[in-house]
């Protein structure tokens, strides 16, 4: 029983990481995701570490599996019942159209993820204080119920009534009526997932919750069954969306909340990182193959939003804030207009690059990192596959360099250029517009792009230092190794400061915070492993958008008053004498997870010189030219090494570059560690 | 990138779309600072806001529209400030402020801040923001409908200096906050302007700094060029000739029985597009007339939408335009012609693809439900005591294509990027219930295609507060194409509250009816007004229902495939009896289609 397991399935891979609480032993392995029973591919990875799952204390997974039957349109059967006169609001929307379409007069939008004759109204009706006006009918809850399931065939039931924010009564009334006739069938009431206000949003994260759960549901019980029997006796976890994870048997209950839970385990583990290296202040860079996603980690703390978004439908859920650039290491270049163009169409698992040899002829980032000479192509993943150069040459040399007249280098170099401008400003946005001055940041980067690209990032941005850790390109499985117990509980108020009494609030958080504790007491953890954070939602009055700013520790109005004044001022630049309204609080409890330490690598012993591969030409972008980059094999690096630029690090399943102005150092955790070389 | 070839003549295709990435993004970056800061819901809700960045010779490089309606227009005020001479002498941390409509293109509550970029004290640019102020003195709180001056359309801001060298002109404030009835709320959205331009210079100085002029400047004029050339390369495989539409507006808002002329005569030749307005009506009497900004950028957006939709917007890709208004008519306000509805914006985009729509059947849509529509509430605000303007919109259905459906409850195409406040939200703010709010049925235009479905909201009082409807489009029809027929239009119903004896006394007292509807509808019942345009104070237990036009068919609706008439029937789209003699289709108690008399239906024509 000393074993941590974590699984992150991601598009292509299944990727398995296990941890031996005694040794220190880290273990990984990869399979091929199996998007037709996602279970197989999983047990098939974790058959892979050859482990006694009986000496495994706990699992934590990343699943995408609720994303892909929302985006893949494969849920259940569903129907909604709302407030009759309000049936169509999950259609209607917002009466918007996305920004990117404002000028289309092309209607390519989705259809409607549930049909107009699945949503059914019901009489009953609460104010905007939560006071009933109408009563709930009784008998049309029952026959909307029995339309649905009996006649309709409907599996799963969505239930969002106006007002259910401030006073759930209604909802789980209906919700009990319903499962008293009907205990097979899944029903889902707004109010248990969303406590705020905003009857679309909160419609839509509720239906989604309901069109993915018993699909998830059986899901993660099939699979926790086929782990039991196999032995397996530890604790089963989630990772949500918002970092931390659920019990698995909990996550099955509100599984949007883990919707999004393939990305955290970056985060988690970029967190993890931030505390055991005591690096404060990270942008993490993940560089997948068809996207890239950029998150900030400032003072510690993973930058967080309370709403998402999937497709076209918004999702009221805590997410991790990660930015997501539509351009990864499969992205595809093209000459259009004259100009060069890079992504959103990615090569993808099938074909692959061009240089993959599997059929494609367009020509992606990883053509042009093959021919400016950074991946050798004979050791590609270990050597499992070899890289065809000249394939790639060709195919840049037509769809890029020939139609913009430059040369071979200049093209994938401006294939870089343009992938890079985007990842600057995506990462910009995340943290210049929010205040946080790149240079006091370290960059980490990770995924199977993450050491090829990342560290021209950093040295963009300016950023102090570039991490590139071990194993980098299954971080995210890591991650999920160094993940907490994590629960949010929210409640909309919607009062000025001023006509606030700090006793009413400081009861209202403290009935927050008793949930809070009594659900990680469920959980197993005793009161030294519970931590409850307090968080307030605040504007000034007139304003829409939120600031959140943290609550633990304060004693009275006139404090949160400040805190909030400095947080404005810290982002926009000015604050201001107006009232300011309290819109939400927020309990955040964690339950703290024993995890592992970094291990520490052996220091080179002053005799053994740096073992070098060998060196191989490549286009080096401080000097602006081909130059000769020393190679080096990353696995035989030692703690303490330090590696002059131009310089390339070769590992099975990632590579690594840095330029003429850096230089690397390897850290005792077997970290490159890439800073700019001062000259 | 510090390997960037320093050669002035040949900034390389990569480097290009970096400058051009970093100029949109600094747009987008100006936006999200006025979002998040400003105070009033038309702003952070309705984002009736557009800001843009120029160079320092006033070429549109980078826009960021929250309408679609302010697409460009910047760009013709721009001009005509530094046709003033308002920009001459500009400094280092100086804002220019101008809000006089036939300069901006808008009206008085859309004042355009203006902040140059400096490079070394050298001026390289210029930010840009317009973003609606809730109020600023004109005749009527919330919106003006019937001014016929501009004189009573608020307090006329002439280009001044509102911040000098970075210190705000606190004089000019006071005038601003004794002029209006939301002095707190304008000062605090202009505040969040003023931020926001700093953030767009900011980022523009950067650039320069680190490019240096030579080569952000020869990146400039080379993506303008791809701008142009990719909208003359999409104009190339559109038809030439000559179309014209016409269409018409309620009224101006003075003279009610006079329905006002909207006419297009739209050109595609090899030298580009051009919109003539010459056969739209005089200027008239009330304040739908049109400041020229404004038309320049209604032919903008559909112009855009036939050819660089998917693009970011620049000044390149408009180059192709030609607008003929002749000054005085309807398209072309001039002072003191009264401008504050701005609704013959909406018309006329619909007019123009009226126009087209002959020319190109297969790529332009039906009419929409051709206006927004819903009530605007405005009064104070029982929270705060503040002086408040919460607009909301309804959704129309889009017009049916020659390829599908048209969309169901959107906002106009003017305005499709605005999201609608929500009920829990309204009715937190507002002493109103909001009791139904959803789809219209029968609304879609027939047609084998269908038109989308506009919308029915039941708005009722549960206090003394004041509403309006801003529509200009409820008196005669939208259009289907090639035999697809219109929708019903849009129409508002008011309803006293049960009970009382008095509402004829007090309605006739508080509420102004621009567009009575009662004639259109056959409306005898006296305890119901049927309307288009209405402005007034509503007591407790009043109600308000508005129903929002569908968009037109296309194609003769006897050729809807029968599965999907059922389909349409099963979910309530189009009830029963519309079934019958709208598309000729009969179903069944049971819900299962009628063979035998349909297609008796069908292959006589009838529909009755």
């Amino acid at each position: 029983m000393a074993k941590r397991l974590a699984v992150d399935i991601g598009g292509t891979f299944v990727d398995a990481i296990v941890y031996d609480t005694l040794s220190g032993e880290l273990r990984l392995e990869k399979d091929f995701t199996t998007p037709e029973n996602a279970s197989k591919g999983v047990l098939a990875t974790i058959g892979r570490l050859n482990l006694q799952l009986s000496d495994v204390e706990t699992f934590v997974h990343g699943t995408t599996l609720g994303l892909n039957t929302v985006l893949e349109r494969k849920g259940v059967p569903t129907g909604i019942i709302t407030n009759s006169g309000f049936e169509d609001v999950f259609e209607t929307g917002r009466y918007h159209r996305p920004r990117e379409k404002m000028y289309k007069l092309v209607y390519d939008d989705p259809p409607v993820l549930i049909a107009k004759r699945y949503r059914l109204g019901v009489s009953g009706r609460l104010s905007a204080s939560g006071e009933e006006i109408t009563p709930l009918d009784e008998v049309a809850i029952r026959k909307a119920a029995k339309k649905l399931i009996e006649d309709m065939d409907r599996e799963s039931l969505a239930i969002c009534f106006l007002h259910s924010y401030r006073n759930p009564a209604q909802e789980v009334l209906a919700k009990k009526i319903i499962e008293e006739t009907y205990p097979d069938v899944s029903v889902s009431i707004s109010s248990d997932i969303v406590r705020e206000y905003r009857e679309y949003e909160r419609t839509s994260t509720t239906v989604v919750n309901a069109y993915v759960k018993p699909i998830f549901q059986e899901y993660i019980l099939g699979l926790e069954k086929n782990i039991k029997k196999s032995g397996f006796i530890g604790e089963f976890y989630i990772t949500r969306s918002g970092g931390g994870a659920l019990k698995a048997t909990n996550s099955v209950d509100a599984p949007v909340n883990t919707i999004f839970s393939g990305p955290a385990g970056g985060l988690i583990g970029t967190v993890a990182l931030s505390k055991l290296t005591d690096r404060p202040n990270i942008i993490a860079v993940d560089m997948g193959g068809t996207s890239t996603d950029a998150c900030v980690v400032y003072n510690g703390q993973p930058a967080l939003k309370y709403e998402a978004s999937l497709e076209n439908l918004p999702l009221m859920i805590p997410t991790y804030d990660i930015s997501t650039i539509g351009a990864g290491g499969g992205s595809l270049a093209r000459e259009e207009d004259g100009l060069l163009r890079v992504g959103p169409q990615s090569a993808g698992a099938i074909p692959g690059p061009v240089c993959y040899g599997k059929g494609g002829t367009q020509p992606s980032l990883t053509d042009a990192a093959l021919t400016m000479g950074y991946l050798n192509p004979d050791n590609f993943l270990g050597g499992e596959m070899r890289l065809e150069a000249s394939k790639a040459e060709e195919a840049l040399r037509k769809h890029v360099s020939e139609p913009l007249s430059l040369d071979i280098i200049s093209a994938c170099r401006g294939i870089y250029d343009v992938l890079l401008a985007k990842t600057v400003s995506a990462i910009r946005e995340i943290t210049v517009e929010a205040g946080l001055d790149p240079r006091e940041f370290s960059m980490l980067g990770f995924g199977g792009g993450g050491g090829m690209f990342v560290p021209l990032v950093g040295r963009e941005m300016g950023t102090k230092e570039i991490i590139i850790p071990q194993a980098s390109s299954v971080f995210s499985a890591w991650g999920m190794l160094m993940t907490d117990i994590v629960q949010e509980y929210a409640q909309t108020v919607l009062l000025l400061l001023d006509d606030i009494e700090m006793i009413d609030l400081t009861s209202a958080i403290s009935e927050l915070a008793i949930s809070a504790k009594s659900d990680l007491s469920k959980g197993g953890f005793s009161e030294n492993f519970q931590f409850i954070e307090r968080f307030a939602e605040l504007r000034y009055f007139g304003q829409e958008h939120t600031l959140e700013v943290s609550i633990d520790g304060i004693s009275s109005l006139d404090e949160i008053r400040k805190r909030f004044n400095e947080a404005h001022f810290h982002r926009y630049g000015h604050s201001m004498n107006d009232p300011v309204q309290l819109v939400n609080i927020r309990v955040r409890g964690t339950g703290q997870e024993s995890k592992p330490n970094l291990n520490e690598i052996s220091i080179r012993p002053f005799v053994k010189p740096i073992p070098q591969l060998g060196t191989r030409t490549a286009y080096c972008f401080a000097s602006g030219r081909l130059v000769e980059f020393a190679v080096y094999d990353r696995e035989a690096l030692m703690a303490g090494d330090n590696l002059p630029g131009p310089a390339i690090l070769e590992e099975t399943t990632a590579t690594t570059v840095f330029y003429s102005d850096q230089k690397a150092e390897v850290d005792k955790y077997g970290q490159i560690i890439i800073t700019r070389e001062m000259r | 990138m510090n390997d960037i070839n320093m050669d002035k003549v040949s900034v390389d295709a990569a480097t290009t779309e970096v400058i051009r990435h970093y100029i949109s993004s600094a747009a987008s970056e100006m936006e999200r600072t006025l979002v998040r800061t400003a105070y009033s819901t038309i702003i952070y809700e309705i984002n009736d806001y557009g800001l843009s960045i120029f160079d320092r010779e006033l070429r549109l490089l980078g826009d960021s529209t929250g309408l679609s309606t302010f697409l460009g227009a910047n760009e013709y005020a721009v001009a005509k400030c530094q046709d003033l001479g308002l920009f001459d002498g500009i400094g280092p941390g100086d804002v220019i402020m101008m809000n006089v409509p036939y300069v901006t293109g808008a009206h008085t509550n859309d004042a355009i801040l203006v902040r140059g970029a400096f490079l070394g004290g050298k001026l390289i640019a210029y930010a840009c923001v317009r973003a609606h102020w809730t109020d600023i003195g004109g005749k009527d709180p919330g919106y003006i409908l019937d001014s016929t001056t501009i004189h009573q359309e608020g307090l006329l801001i002439p280009g001044i200096k509102i911040v000098e060298a970075g210190t705000l002109n606190e004089s000019v404030l006071r005038i601003m906050r004794a002029n209006s009835r939301a002095p707190v709320t304008i000062m605090g959205d202009m505040n969040a302007e003023i931020a926001c331009l700093k953030v767009g210079c900011e980022r523009i100085e950067e650039l320069y700094e680190k490019y240096g002029e030579g080569i952000v400047e020869a990146a400039i004029d080379r993506f303008l060029d791809v701008g142009e050339e990719q909208a003359r390369r999409a104009l190339s495989d559109l038809p030439r000739g000559t179309w014209e539409a016409e269409n018409w507006m309620d009224n101006d808002g003075v003279d009610l029985d006079k329905l006002v002329r909207v006419h297009v005569k739209v050109t595609i030749d090899d030298k580009g597009m051009k919109f003539d307005f010459s056969g739209s009506s005089d200027r008239v009497r009330g304040p739908i007339n049109l400041a020229l900004g404004m038309t320049h950028s209604v032919c903008r957006i559909v112009f855009k939408s036939l050819t660089t939709p998917d693009e970011p917007s620049n000044g390149g890709q408009f180059r192709p335009i030609e607008v003929i208004a002749p000054e005085g008519n309807l398209f072309h306000a001039v002072y003191p012609a009264p401008v504050f509805t701005i609704w013959a914006s909406v018309i006329a985009i619909e007019t123009i693809y009226k126009a087209l729509a002959e020319a190109m059947p297969q790529a332009i849509p039906a009419s929409s439900g051709g206006d927004l529509g819903d009530p605007g509430f405005y009064g104070i605000e029982p929270y705060t005591g503040r002086q408040i303007w919460h607009q909301t919109n309804s959704g129309v259905g889009w017009g049916a294509r020659a390829d599908m459906d048209g969309l169901n409850a959107v906002h106009h195409i003017s305005m499709c990027t605005l999201k609608n406040v929500p009920v829990e939200v309204l009715e937190t703010r507002l002493p109103v219930m909001v009791t139904e709010s959803g789809l219209r049925q029968d609304s879609g235009g027939p047609g084998r295609n269908r038109g989308g479905l506009g919308t029915v909201r039941n708005f009722h009082f549960l206090d003394k507060f004041g509403a309006l409807t801003i529509v200009k489009k409820s008196k005669t029809p939208g259009w289907g194409l090639e035999g697809g027929e219109a929708g019903p239009m849009n129409v508002g119903i008011l309803k006293p509250a049960d009970g009382d004896s008095n509402w004829k006394d007090r309605w006739a007292r508080d509420i102004v009816v621009y567009s009575d509807n009662d004639d259109v509808w056959e409306n005898e019942d006296p305890s119901k007004k049927y309307v288009g345009m209405y402005r007034g104070e509503f007591g407790p237990g009043d109600e308000i229902l508005y129903l929002a036009a569908g968009g037109g068919g296309y194609g003769s609706p006897l050729e809807r495939d029968i599965k999907k008439v059922k389909d349409d029937v099963i979910d309530g789209y189009v009830s029963k009896e519309a079934a019958r003699h709208s598309y000729g289709v009969v179903i069944n108690e049971d819900m299962e289609i009628n063979y035998e008399e349909t297609e008796l239906l069908r292959s006589i024509g009838l529909k009755n």
